[in-house]
Parts: C-alpha cells; structure tokens; sequence
C-alpha cells in the first residue's frame, strides 16, 4: 500500500456503504411509489364509493318526490287546467296539488324551491304574480332556455328526468337538483307539456365533495377559498390532461371528478371529490 | 224597459224567421277515429260493480252563424252513467239550462275549468241532485270528473238557433236556414273548429261538407 492511499479495508468498507445506501434508497424508492399508488387505488375506489352513496342518496330522497310528480301529472284537474291556457288557474291548482312537495310537514324533507310548467310548444309557463307561490324567480333569461332545453330531452320514452340547473338567485348562481316530468292527456294520448321542480341540492356537508356544473363549483363543504384550483383541476383533468392536485391546509389532496350521467337536455354535471393523496394522512370523512 | 224591447225584437225576428223563405244545409263532416278507452284510473276506491262503458263515438257540432236570430234558451242534460258522460257532446243554445243526474251506484264529481263556464259540482251520490246549470256564454266547455279521471265530456254552447250534432258517420240536417249570407261552423275537437262562408238562398237545399 502506497502512503497516501487508502487502505482495502477502507475502500471495502466505502464500497459497502454505497451499496447498501443505494439498494437502501431504491428500496425506499420502491416502496414510496407502491405505497402511493396503493393510496390512490385506495381514494379512487373511496370516490367511486361515495359516487355510489350519492346516486342512492339521491335516487332514495327523490323517489317519493319523482311518484308524488308523476301522480300530480295525471291529476285530472291539472290536465283539465293545462288544456285552457291560463296560467293563473294552472299555478293555483299546481299549487294545491303540490302542497305536500312545496310545504312537507316530515322532518328533513327538502321542500322544493321551485315548480314550473312548460308548455307544449316548449315555452316556459310564466307565473302570473306572486299570489300563486311558484317559488324562486330566477334573475337572468337564460334559465327558462336551460329549463326549455331540460324539457324537450323528455321527447324519447322517459316520460321523467332528473338533471342539474343553476339559475341565478339573488345576483348568485344556485345549484338545483331538478325534476321534470312530462304531462299527457291519457284519455286523448296528447302531450300537453311538463312540470318541472327543483330542489337544493345536499351535497353531503361531511365530505370535501362538490357538484361541477357549467364550470363552477357547488359545494358547501370544500372551502370557497379553493373553489378557483379545485375548477382549474377537474377543467384540466375533463379535458384530459394528467390528474391533480390541491393543497387543502398544506396537504395535498387529489381531485377526482365523474360524470353524473346527466339525461339528454341537461347540461354535464360531475361529482367533484378532494381526498389526501399523503398516505399519512387520513382521508376527510 | 230594455228587457221588453228585446224580447218583442227578439219575437219579431223569431216569427218573421218561422213565416220567410228558409232553406236546408246539409253536409258530412270530417271526424277524428274513434279514442281507445283508456284504463280506468280511478282517485279513489271503488265498488266491485265498477265497469266502464264505452265512449260515444265520435261527432262534431254544426251551427250557422252571422244574420241569425239569437237562439232560444232550452233543457238538457248530460248524465253520469256507466262511468261517462252521456252524451259525451252537447250542443246546446246560449243561455240553456243543464243538469248532471248521476246514474251509476257510486258518487261523481264533475267540474270544468272552460272560460264560458267555470263550475264545480263537488261530489254527489245517485240519489242527491247537483245544481242546474245555465250556460250563458257561447263557447266550448269540457266536462271532466274529478274521481273518475278517464271521463270527459264537451258542451258546445252556440249563439243560433240552427245547429246540429252530427251522426257517428259526420253527417248533419239544418232546416230552417233563412236566406243571406252565413258562415256555417263546425266544431269538431280541441284542435279542430272548421268553418266556409255560404250564400243561402230562399229555398232548396245547400250542401256544406266540411273540410
């Protein structure tokens, strides 16, 4: 051994170290992305859960509000009221004939916010003052064409939709879970129009979970403060590009957006989920 | 002062109608198919004995308008009977007077919402007796029965006093028409009111078939 140079034992020793901080490191490398992509599955399979929980909520709480609509569209005097074109008589007897929708004694029934008929030709019904409640008016034109529109899908053999409208309430849009349902004269088999009746929508406040509607975020439990990223993330990933994420309280959480599978009229409208993608971190629930 | 005026106006035009030259008006009209009877939906529940008679086949109203005496008010009435309106069209002139007996075992509700005749009758059994009616405005009123909701029923309120129903296969038989120019109408369905101007002589018979 020349002096200056360092010794074998040294430089096994040296050679050890490095390998063992090299298979250490890809180890942990390894390990990191397995336990990562194990946690994505993990939260994917958590989203397409909730997913689910949120079409049964949905199909459970509408269900007795979908029979109570199609049983007010064969009502006899709402079909005797549609056929003489006056609008005051057909909100006066809708009214009387929704009562238990609009004004629910059962605790925690959501009443509705709105009803409106759209007549045959696809014009929307104007209410004709405020003695006969038809709920909430909308501040802007372009609600009643989105109504129109919702309306005219019922021309295939559903006679029943439920989809997603955002009207604008008080200068501010609101998110409306909306049924519509097709009225026809059994007797005659003739189409006389449909009702139409929108709910608030429950976006099941436990969860960072929001309703994507015509690029804006519905959501009471995601904070307003994130609403802009939380868009931005579920615009990129709609239109294909990789997936991302959000910083909520410094962690970073994925979005995942699906679709809701609206009926033909309405407009697309997604399901939005925020969940930790730290494995550290436990999942908002 | 006024009454009187009118009704020896009214008598004048009447009797010099019965002594002028009238003609006839004749014709076939045009009639939609005949409805399938829909199944029976009652809102409540009903009797074992529940059966459903058939619809009247269908019929159009005719009438002559324009130079016309006005009409004189009559009696009628539109039963409640195997669970429709019999008749299911009426024709009758303005200011007439109508009555809902009800034939069947159990109660109906008959109502209607038409402009010229708004009404509700509420619910009444076979033996109890609605109130009469007087229609007093021409127009079309449809007839509808709340528990029942498969029955309908139409009036026909006319402001002359020559009119017709027509027979199942459309056809129709006007006398009486004094001469001049009229405008023969006729009311066929909810969608449907077809109408031709006509010159009608001092005698004969004119055919109208419409359309």
């Amino acid at each position: 051994v020349r002096r200056g140079e360092p010794s074998f034992r040294l430089k096994l020793q040296l050679a050890l170290m490095a390998a063992v901080a090299a298979v250490t490191g890809a180890t942990l490398v390894v390990v990191r992305g397995s336990a990562e992509a194990t946690y994505r599955t993990i939260a994917a399979d958590r989203f397409a859960s909730d997913v689910r929980f949120f079409a049964a909520l949905q199909d459970a709480r509408l269900a007795a509000v979908r029979a109570r609509c199609r049983r007010v569209a064969r009502s006899v005097r709402l079909i005797a009221a549609i056929q003489e074109a006056d609008p005051a008589l057909l909100y006066k007897i809708a009214g009387d004939e929704l009562r238990d929708v609009l004004f629910p004694d059962a605790e925690g029934a959501r009443p509705a916010r709105f009803f409106r008929f759209v007549a045959a030709d696809g014009s929307v019904v104007a209410p004709p003052d405020e003695r006969s409640w038809s709920g909430e008016v909308p501040d802007d034109a372009r609600w009643e064409t989105d109504l129109a529109a919702a309306v005219r899908s019922l021309d295939g053999p559903n006679p029943q939709h439920v989809g997603y409208l955002a009207p604008m309430i008080a200068g501010r849009p609101a998110l409306r879970e909306v049924v519509v349902t097709r009225i026809v004269d059994p007797v005659a088999g003739r189409r006389l129009g449909a009702l139409a009746l929108g709910f608030p929508v429950d976006d099941r406040a436990e969860l960072r979970t929001g309703i994507f509607l015509d690029g804006r975020l519905y959501s009471s439990s995601i904070p307003e403060a994130l609403h802009a990223a939380v868009v931005r993330a579920v615009g990129d990933e709609i239109g294909g590009s990789s997936e991302r994420t959000v910083a909520v309280d410094g962690v970073p959480h994925r979005v995942f957006e699906r679709a809701l599978d609206p009926p033909p009229g309405f407009p697309p409208a997604y399901q939005v989920g925020l969940y930790a993608s730290d494995a550290s971190t436990t999942p908002p629930r | 002062m006024s009454a009187v005026r009118t009704i020896v106006g009214t008598s004048l035009v009447l009797l010099l109608a019965t002594i002028a030259p009238a003609a006839t008006i004749e014709g076939t009209i045009a009639l939609p198919h005949a409805m399938a009877v829909p199944a029976a939906n009652p809102r409540y529940p009903i009797s074992a004995s529940y059966t459903v008679g058939p619809p009247d086949p269908p019929a159009a109203v005719v009438y002559v308008e324009g130079g016309v005496p006005a009409p004189a008010p009559a009696r009628a009435a539109v039963a409640q009977h195997r669970y429709q309106f019999s008749p299911g069209l009426l024709a009758i002139p303005r200011g007439s007077v109508v009555v809902f007996p009800n034939l069947d075992d159990e109660y109906h509700s008959v109502f209607s919402y038409s402009k010229p005749k708004r009404f509700d009758l509420g619910r009444y059994a076979p033996e109890e007796t609605p109130a009469e009616l007087t229609f007093d405005q021409p127009g079309v009123v449809k007839l509808f029965c709340e528990i029942h909701d498969h029955m309908r029923g139409t009036i026909v309120v006319v402001d002359a006093p020559y009119y017709q129903k027509t027979d199942p296969e459309g056809r129709y038989r006007i006398e009486g028409v004094p001469a001049g120019r009229h405008a023969v109408r006729a009311w066929v369905d909810d969608d449907t009111t077809l109408e031709r101007a006509v010159d009608v002589g001092d005698d004969g018979t004119l055919r109208v078939d419409l359309p």
